[in-house]
């Protein structure tokens, strides 16, 4: 028997065979969505996934692009926000 | 358009979104690129094309000119107004080039070991098979100094012991 607070939607039920010959069923919290881009909702690269607590384990360095914008915007739009900016920038003047 | 002197926008990397001067033009589609990095962080170095975004602002520089030559012209022409950036104080100029040249001199002590190394182990060698006592003591005294070079030598040694009992067996063998 599973206890009531495994019978969730939110577990994925794998099915793992024992050493004992057994198939059982085991419950495994699903892993969160990826990171996506805010402006083109890609994925992002160089953002982890996995259970909170091991991702607030990692150091800063691991956790996000080291870069403007580095896990929010993906590496090409912040290349096009930049130029645009540049280009507002100069047109007024 | 990508000239010395003009002044450009980086758009890749961590220094992305700061502005920096072209120095020098290099082999094609490369340029050589500084801040400098007291001003805007954005180091001294080779940069593509592609990852700079120009703006219509130039600024007179000679090939190759150094920081403080850009940090003078961009006082005279004003771009610290026009790009809102501070002004580099002394003490930011002074730590922007102590961390350049200790990155240097990391840079070029490396290979330096690595060609004084053999010479030096085979010179050791030799004092040991003459002299066992003091041999020890000038070695001990130079592990103090550089304990990394200590290392390299009990390696070779292995090397050139473990090929001599293999070739031993092989005779045996045949």
């Amino acid at each position: 028997m599973t206890r009531p607070s495994q019978r969730s939607r939110s577990f994925i039920k794998k099915r793992i065979n024992t050493p004992g010959g057994r198939a059982v069923l085991h419950f495994v919290k699903k892993k969160p969505s990826h990171a996506r881009c805010g402006r083109c909702m890609k994925p992002l690269h160089g953002v982890p996934r996995g259970p909170a607590l091991e991702i607030a384990k990692l150091p800063k360095t691991k956790k996000r692009p080291d870069r403007p914008y580095g896990g929010y915007l993906c590496s090409s739009c912040t290349r096009k926000s930049i130029k645009e900016k540049n280009l507002d920038r100069w047109q007024n003047v | 358009m990508f000239d010395v002197g003009r002044i450009c926008v980086k758009t890749a990397g961590r220094e992305a979104g700061k502005f920096c001067v072209i120095v020098d033009v290099l082999e094609k589609g490369f340029v050589m690129v500084t801040g400098p990095k007291a001003v805007t962080s954005v180091k001294r170095r080779k940069c593509n094309i592609d990852h700079l975004e120009p703006t219509p602002q130039v600024i007179k520089l000679g090939k190759n000119a150094s920081d403080d030559d850009v940090i003078s012209v961009y006082k005279k022409d004003g771009i610290f107004e026009k790009f809102q950036v501070k002004p580099p104080s002394e003490k930011d100029i002074a730590e922007a080039k102590d961390s350049e040249r200790k990155r240097l001199t990391a840079a070029r002590e490396k290979p330096k070991k690595a060609a004084e190394e053999p010479e030096k182990a085979e010179a050791k060698a030799e004092e040991k098979k003459h002299k066992e006592k003091p041999a020890k003591e000038q070695k001990e005294e130079k592990a103090e100094h550089k304990p990394a070079k200590k290392e390299p030598k009990p390696k070779k040694a292995k090397a050139e012991g473990k090929p001599a009992k293999e070739h031993k067996k092989k005779a045996e063998s045949k």
